[in-house]
C-alpha cells in the first residue's frame, strides 16, 4: 500500500512540478531505456550522464526507470528474441564483427541478446513514449488538474490536518 | 543544458577515477575473495593485491585457498605472485596472461583459522577407509617349498657311519685287517730278534747269510702287508672324496620350489589399490579436462552471448607461461615448484598443449622426492594426456598398506621409488609403472603361519629376511573404464633365488658337519693303521740292518784276514820265487862258469 501511495505521491509531483512536458517526457524516455536494458552495461552510464546534464525531469526518470524495470522482466522473452535474430542477421553481420573487434565494445554487452534486444525495443518506444507523455502531461495540466482541484475528495484532504502538516513540512524541505 | 550538472558530473567522474584507482586493488581483492570462496565452496584470503596498469602486472601475497573437505586446511597457498597481463587484449575481453610467477606454493598445510564459508565445526577424522580383502591367511606354504626336507632333525652320527659311507666301511675292514696282521707280525719278529741275537753272537758268516735270507723274506713279506695297508689307505681317502661328493642324497635335499609366492602377497588387495588409483585419476582427469558437455547453456534471463570473428584471434583466457619456485630452504611440508605452459579455454586456438613439469615434497613422505612431467592436448581431434611420475625415497608404508592387512606378507623399513608413464589418447589409456622397494624387511603375519610346521616357519622367515629388493610392475590398458591391468613382480624369482641360497646355506652347514666328522674319524684312525704294521717293518727292517751290518762286519772281517793271508803268501811266494830265482841264477851262472871257464 505504502509503494502505490508513495508512487502516486511521484506522479502527482511531476504532473504539477515547474517542469516542462518535453522534459518530463524526455526523463521518462531515458527512465525507459535504463529500465528495459540491464543495469550493469555502460550504455547506462551515458544515459545516466545525459539524464544528469540534460534538462530532463529526475522525477520523471526515476520513476519511469522503477516501472520499466519492473515491466522488463515480462520483456525479457521477446527481448532475448529480437535481440538474437538481429545477432543472427547475415546483413549485419560485418558490422557486428566490426563491433566486436573495438576495444571495449565487448564490455557494452551488445553482443548479448537479451542486452541488445531490450535496447532496440527501447529506441524503438522512445519517440512514441515521448508523445505520449508529453500528451497526457499537456492534457492533465490543461483540462484535468482544475477539475481534480474541485473534486470534495482533494478538498477534504487538502483541508485536513495531515495535508496541512504534511504541507509545511514540504515546504520546509524544498 | 545543466552546466553545474555537468560540472558535477564531471567532478563525480574524477573522483569515481581517482577512487577506482585508490580503492580498485581493494575492490577486486574482495571480488576474488568473494567469487573464489562461492566457487571453491570454501574461505579464498588475499594479504594483499596490487594491480599497476602502467606495468600491466597484478601482484597478489599470501593466498590461502582452504580445502571445502576439510577447512582445517588449506587446499593451496602461496607466499606471493605477480601476473603480467596484456591490457588491450583485456580491454578486448580476454585476459592473457604472459608470465605468473609464483613464490612458495604449498598445498595441504594447516591453517590457523577455520576455512569454511559454512557453521564451524569441529575437524573429523575421518575413518581409515576398511582394509581391502586379501585372500586370508589359510595358506599352505609347504606347496611353495616342495622338495626341502630340511625339517627332518639332522643327525650327522646317522649318517657318518660304515653302513652308509663307503669309506668308512673299508677303514673298519683296513683297521681288521691291521690289527690280526699286527698280532702276528709282533709274534714272528720277537721271534726273529732272539734269532738275530743267537746269529749275532755265533759271528757264523753262513748263518748270518741264511739269517738273512730269512729276514730278507719276512721283511718282503711285512713290506707287502704295509704296502697293502698304504693302498688302502688310499683308497679310503679315495671313497671318502667320493661319499663326500654324494652327501646331498645322503642328506635327502633336493631342489626347492619357491614359484608363485607373489600370488599370496599380491592378492586382490593390491590389485584393488591399482585399480583404484586409476579410477581416483579418471575422477580428476575428467574435472581437468572439463566436461564433454561444452555447450553454453541458454539461460532466458541471461540471453545468449553470440561471438564472432575475432581478427586477432585469441582464445578468452590464456596464461602462457607460470612459474612456481621454491627455495630450496623452504622445501619442507607441502611443496609445488615447476613450470606450466598454455593453460587456455581455448588449446585449438592456441595451438599448443599444456605443458607441465613440477617437483613436490609431501609432509606425509619426508625426505621423499616427487617429479611430474606432463602434456594435455587437446589442439587435435583426438584429446591426449601425457604423465609421468617419479617418486624416489618413498617409505614403504604406502605400499605395505597398498598389499593391506589382507595380505599375509607385511613390509617394513627400506625405500621406495616409484616410477609412472600414464597416456591417454582418444579415450584409450596405455600406461606403467614401476615400484622398486629397496632394503625392505619382508615377514609373514603370525596369522598366516599359524599352524604351519615351524620348521617350515624357519625356513620361510629365514627366507624372507633374506629378501632385499622387490620390483612390482604394472600395465593398464584399454579404455578408460575398462581398464585391463597386468601386475608383474620379481618376488617370485628372488624368493625361489633366496630359498636356494637358504637351502644351499643349510645344506652346506650339514655337509660340512658331515665333511668336518668324517675327515675327523679317517685322521684320526688312518695314521694308527699305517703306524701299526709301520712300527712292525721298521723293526724287521732294523733288525735286517743290523744283520747286514753285522754280516758286512763279518764280511769284512774276513776279507781283511783272507787279504792278509794273501798277502802273507804272496809275500812268502815272493820271497820264495826270488829265492828260487836267485838259485838259479847262481845254478845258471856255475854253469856258464863251467861251460864258459871263465875265471869270474
Amino acid at each position: 500500500m505504502v509503494p502505490i501511495i508513495g508512487t502516486l505521491n511521484k506522479v502527482v509531483k511531476i504532473l504539477h512540478s515547474d517542469a516542462t512536458p518535453a522534459q518530463v517526457a524526455g526523463g521518462a524516455c531515458m527512465g525507459m531505456v535504463m529500465g528495459f536494458t540491464p543495469l550493469f552495461n555502460v550504455h547506462n552510464l551515458i544515459v545516466l550522464f545525459l539524464v544528469l546534464i540534460v534538462r530532463v525531469n529526475w522525477g520523471s526518470f526515476t520513476l519511469s526507470w522503477l516501472l520499466f524495470s519492473i515491466l522488463a522482466y515480462l520483456l525479457d522473452p521477446i527481448s532475448h528474441v529480437a535481440g538474437l535474430k538481429l545477432l543472427k542477421l547475415n546483413a549485419l553481420f560485418d558490422f557486428w564483427t566490426y563491433l566486436y573487434n573495438v576495444p571495449l565494445m565487448t564490455w557494452t554487452g551488445f553482443n548479448n541478446s537479451i542486452t541488445l534486444g531490450s535496447f532496440v525495443i527501447s529506441m524503438f518506444l522512445y519517440f512514441p513514449l515521448f508523445i505520449f507523455v508529453r500528451w497526457l502531461v499537456i492534457g492533465y495540466r490543461g483540462n484535468l488538474k482544475v477539475r481534480i482541484e474541485k473534486l470534495w475528495l482533494v478538498k477534504a484532504v487538502k483541508g485536513s490536518n495531515v495535508y496541512r502538516l504534511y504541507a509545511r513540512v514540504r515546504d520546509f524541505t524544498e | 543544458m545543466r552546466w553545474k550538472a555537468l560540472a558535477a558530473v564531471l567532478a563525480l567522474s574524477a573522483a569515481a577515477v581517482i577512487i577506482a584507482i585508490f580503492y580498485m586493488d581493494s575492490f577486486v581483492k574482495g571480488k576474488i575473495e568473494s567469487e573464489g570462496s562461492s566457487a571453491v565452496g570454501a574461505k579464498v584470503t588475499l594479504g594483499s593485491l596490487n594491480i599497476s596498469l602502467s606495468e600491466q602486472s597484478v601482484t597478489i601475497t599470501d593466498l590461502q585457498v582452504a580445502d571445502p573437505d576439510d577447512p582445517w586446511k588449506n587446499l593451496f597457498e602461496m607466499k606471493s605472485a605477480k601476473f603480467d597481463f596484456s591490457l588491450p587484449q583485456f580491454l578486448l575481453g580476454r585476459l592473457i596472461i604472459e608470465n605468473v610467477a609464483m613464490d612458495t606454493p604449498r598445498w595441504g598445510m594447516k591453517r590457523k583459522s577455520y576455512g569454511g564459508i559454512k557453521k564451524e565445526s569441529k575437524p573429523v577424522k575421518k575413518a581409515a577407509p576398511p582394509a581391502p580383502k586379501g585372500k586370508g591367511f589359510d595358506i599352505d606354504w609347504s606347496k611353495y617349498l616342495p622338495k626341502v626336507d630340511l625339517q627332518k632333525e639332522f643327525s650327522v652320527e646317522s649318517i657318518v657311519n660304515p653302513e652308509k659311507m663307503e669309506s668308512l666301511k673299508k677303514l673298519e675292514e683296513a683297521k681288521k685287517f691291521v690289527e690280526g696282521r699286527d698280532e702276528k707280525w709282533k709274534t714272528r719278529i720277537d721271534g726273529i730278534s732272539k734269532e738275530y741275537e743267537a746269529v749275532q753272537k755265533s759271528r757264523d758268516p753262513i748263518k748270518i747269510a741264511n739269517f738273512l735270507k730269512t729276514v730278507d723274506a719276512v721283511r718282503k713279506e711285512l713290506e707287502g702287508d704295509v704296502k697293502r695297508v698304504e693302498e688302502t689307505v688310499k683308497l679310503i681317502r679315495k671313497l671318502r672324496d667320493e661319499d663326500l661328493k654324494d652327501i646331498a642324497s645322503l642328506i635327502g635335499i633336493g631342489g626347492t620350489g619357491g614359484g608363485g609366492i607373489s600370488r599370496e602377497i599380491f592378492s586382490d588387495a593390491f590389485r584393488e589399490t591399482v585399480v583404484k588409483g586409476y579410477r581416483l585419476f579418471t575422477r580428476y582427469r575428467e574435472k581437468l579436462l572439463g566436461s564433454k558437455k561444452g555447450e553454453e547453456k541458454k539461460d532466458r534471463l541471461k540471453g545468449v552471448t553470440v561471438a564472432f570473428p575475432v581478427k586477432d584471434p585469441k582464445p578468452r583466457f590464456h596464461i602462457i607461461k607460470a612459474l612456481l619456485n621454491v627455495d630450496k630452504a623452504a622445501r619442507k611440508g607441502n611443496w609445488l615448484a615447476g613450470t606450466v605452459k598454455d593453460v587456455t579455454s581455448n588449446p585449438k586456438m592456441v595451438g599448443r598443449p599444456v605443458d607441465f613439469r613440477f617437483e613436490a615434497g609431501s609432509e606425509s613422505f619426508p625426505g621423499a622426492q616427487f617429479a611430474v612431467t606432463g602434456v594435455v592436448d587437446l589442439t587435435g581431434a583426438v584429446s591426449r594426456f601425457e604423465l609421468k611420475t617419479s617418486a624416489k625415497k618413498l617409505s614403504t608404508k604406502p605400499a605395505s598398506s597398498a598389499l593391506g592387512s589382507g595380505s599375509p606378507v607385511a613390509l617394513s623399513g627400506g625405500a621406495m621409488n616409484v616410477n609412472s608413464d600414464f597416456k591417454v589418447e582418444g579415450g584409450v589409456v596405455k600406461s606403467v609403472f614401476n615400484i622398486a622397494l629397496n632394503g625392505v624387511t619382508l615377514s609373514i603375519r603370525e596369522k598366516a603361519l599359524a599352524g604351519t610346521d615351524p620348521s617350515v616357519k624357519r625356513i620361510l622367515s629365514g627366507t624372507l629376511s633374506d629378501v632385499k629388493k622387490i620390483t612390482v610392475s604394472g600395465k593398464a590398458e584399454g579404455k578408460i573404464d575398462s581398464l585391463r591391468i597386468t601386475i608383474s613382480s620379481n618376488i617370485d624369482t628372488i624368493f625361489k633365488k633366496a630359498l636356494d641360497r637358504a637351502v644351499s646355506r643349510a645344506r652346506g652347514e650339514m655337509e660340512k658337519r658331515i665333511r668336518d666328522e668324517l675327515n675327523k674319524r679317517i685322521a684320526e684312525q688312518l695314521p694308527g693303521l699305517e703306524g701299526i704294521l709301520g712300527d712292525d717293518a721298521k723293526e724287521i727292517r732294523d733288525i735286517d740292518s743290523a744283520i747286514k751290518t753285522a754280516q758286512k762286519k763279518i764280511e769284512d772281517e774276513v776279507k781283511k784276514r783272507i787279504d792278509a793271508e794273501r798277502k802273507k803268501q804272496e809275500e812268502r811266494l815272493k820271497k820264495e820265487l826270488e829265492k828260487e830265482k836267485k838259485k838259479q841264477e847262481d845254478k845258471l851262472k856255475e854253469e856258464l862258469k863251467k861251460r864258459l871257464k871263465l875265471p869270474f
